[in-house]
């Protein structure tokens, strides 16, 4: 890193879910895990010229002094905040032609690199595979494509639009206590209702070392078709959120079946944007809130039965204006001393509150026709998933093709059982083939 | 059907604008708002924010691509689930 002496210290106070995952990340880290880390897979045409990326991710590092600032947790009681005038360096490693991508790319899924953002290059047949590894700590899901987005645009031989707001957050403060009391009730009335289901992940406790490791699953635009079509009478083409949980869930419940597990029931929190569509920014911390689903393990019901109970959760939660909810939970435990919030992860995410993780994260990057010289193709994103649960399935579409990222610790699934679970998947999404 | 405003073409292409998209969204009542970005989560929050500023009850059976597609066409739903039965 180097200093900035013309560069306004930084002070950016963390956000709830941010400290959310610096307390899990915390544990992660003492039970071996590494840092909570993604990576996010791009696929570039031939133009790609790896010098203009080199060039523009340090610009990106430049605009935006929070990729080098440090993290301070403070006294007991304080926020921990982002702070620092001090220009990360962004790594851009070229790799040669025919080295296995996917191998480093589960390296750097374990997080053993220094920095919270670098990037990693390879020639392929058709252009080039562009890695991108970012610290979950500091961007969520969107904040990623947003990043690369940002890159693209400092790619260009004329940036066309000003930069991009790099931090601000949307949380809506109540104007009193009792409004946030007020605020906070729908969150607890669920929480408390869950509290009392018995929930199992494929990880299950304690928390325990393991790799994380992914498969992606690439669909052609014709199997991505038929599963609209198949989709359709549920979704009606329009609420992918409640179709694709139920395949997630469909598809863990057909392993813990093969295991012999038929009680209890499986969980799993959504991630919701708090940036409005169409946003440039903010892009980094985690600007989201989370809804809370749930099904009986032993659920017989149908793909299509599943989607419609678990749409009618989403119905009831939006009205409750439960992400509102969870947002004022969340910001409240931003003061919580650290052994405190790791006890009360320790506690709650054993296997307890999450049975997998899961989220499509929708269009990847729409607007986005060329990064760096080269044509965007395709691009998908691989995070890695805590243990417990150990287990994670993520979908994202480009230009009419879905990918699903199965994400796991080594450990928790088994060959066959990974075999299972995307077979169930497959026949959930296309029908019986 | 009073209580609804004459110009609720205007009036939800605002509550669009001021609930789900960003505040230089280039959008008329006539924009595609799916190929502008809604999703699943937009659609329920516009639905109940139809229901809580202009006091209707929008049925699951309404909820679809045709109805919410645009501005002009949740206007039109409005005002259906704004007429006696």
């Amino acid at each position: 890193m180097t200093p900035s002496p013309s560069r306004a210290k930084l002070r950016a106070p963390l956000g709830g879910c941010d400290c959310y995952l610096l307390a899990l990340e915390d544990l992660m880290e003492r039970s071996g895990q590494g840092r909570h880390v993604g990576v996010t897979v791009l696929e570039v045409g031939r133009g790609f010229e790896a010098e203009r990326l080199r060039e523009a991710a340090a610009r990106f590092a430049e605009s935006q002094p929070i990729l080098g600032a440090k993290l301070q947790r403070g006294l007991p009681g304080a926020v921990p905040v982002w702070r620092g005038d001090q220009t990360a360096e962004v790594a851009v490693e070229i790799h040669p032609t025919g080295e296995d991508w996917r191998g480093l790319a589960e390296e750097r899924l374990q997080g053993q690199w220094p920095g919270r953002l670098r990037f990693d290059v390879w020639p392929a047949s058709e252009g080039f595979v562009v890695l991108m590894s970012w610290s979950h700590l500091l961007l969520d899901a969107r904040g990623v494509e947003l990043a690369l987005a940002e890159v693209a645009r400092l790619g260009e031989e004329v940036p066309a639009k000003p930069e991009v707001n790099s931090h601000a957050l949307p949380f809506a403060r109540h104007r009193s206590w009792w409004q946030e009391f007020r605020a906070v009730r729908p969150f607890l009335e669920r929480y408390w209702s869950l509290r009392s289901e018995r929930v199992v992940s494929l990880g299950g406790a304690p928390a325990r070392a393991g790799r994380a490791c992914f498969e992606a699953v690439r669909f052609s635009r014709e199997e991505t078709a038929a599963m609209k079509r198949r989709a359709e009478p549920v979704t009606g083409g329009i609420f992918a959120l409640p179709w694709f949980l139920a395949v997630t869930m469909r598809a863990h419940a057909a392993v813990f079946r093969a295991r012999g597990q038929e009680s209890g029931s499986l969980e799993c929190t959504i991630s919701v944007q708090g940036r409005k569509r169409g946003a440039r920014g903010p892009i980094f911390q985690n600007q989201v809130s989370q809804l809370f689903f749930a099904r009986p393990l032993a659920d017989p019901a149908s793909v299509e039965d599943t989607a419609r109970a678990l749409h009618g959760q989403f119905a009831a939660m939006t009205r409750d204006k439960f992400d509102g909810a969870f947002l004022v939970m969340i910001d409240w435990m931003r003061r919580l001393p650290a052994p405190l919030y790791r006890r009360f992860l320790r506690r709650e995410a054993s296997g307890q509150l999450a049975s997998f993780y899961h989220a499509h994260t929708g269009e990847f990057l729409p607007g986005l026709r060329e990064f760096c010289g080269g044509a965007v193709v395709d691009g998908w994103h691989v995070p890695s998933v805590p243990q417990p649960p150990g287990t994670g399935l993520f979908f994202s579409e480009r230009e009419g093709r879905l990918t699903a990222s199965l994400c796991w610790r080594d450990g928790v699934l088994s060959a066959d059982e990974r075999a299972l679970m995307l077979s169930a998947m497959r026949v959930d999404l296309l029908g019986a083939r | 059907m009073h209580g609804l405003p004459a110009n609720l073409e205007d009036a939800l292409l605002g509550l669009v604008r001021e609930k789900l998209f960003e505040g230089g969204a280039p959008l008329t009542v006539e924009t595609d708002l799916f190929a502008a970005g809604l999703d699943s989560m937009g659609i329920m929050q516009l639905m109940i924010s139809i229901e809580e500023r202009f006091g209707v009850r929008v049925p699951e059976s309404a909820v679809t691509r045709d109805n919410f597609s645009t501005a002009s066409s949740l206007a039109a739903m409005v005002r259906r689930c704004a007429a006696p039965a």
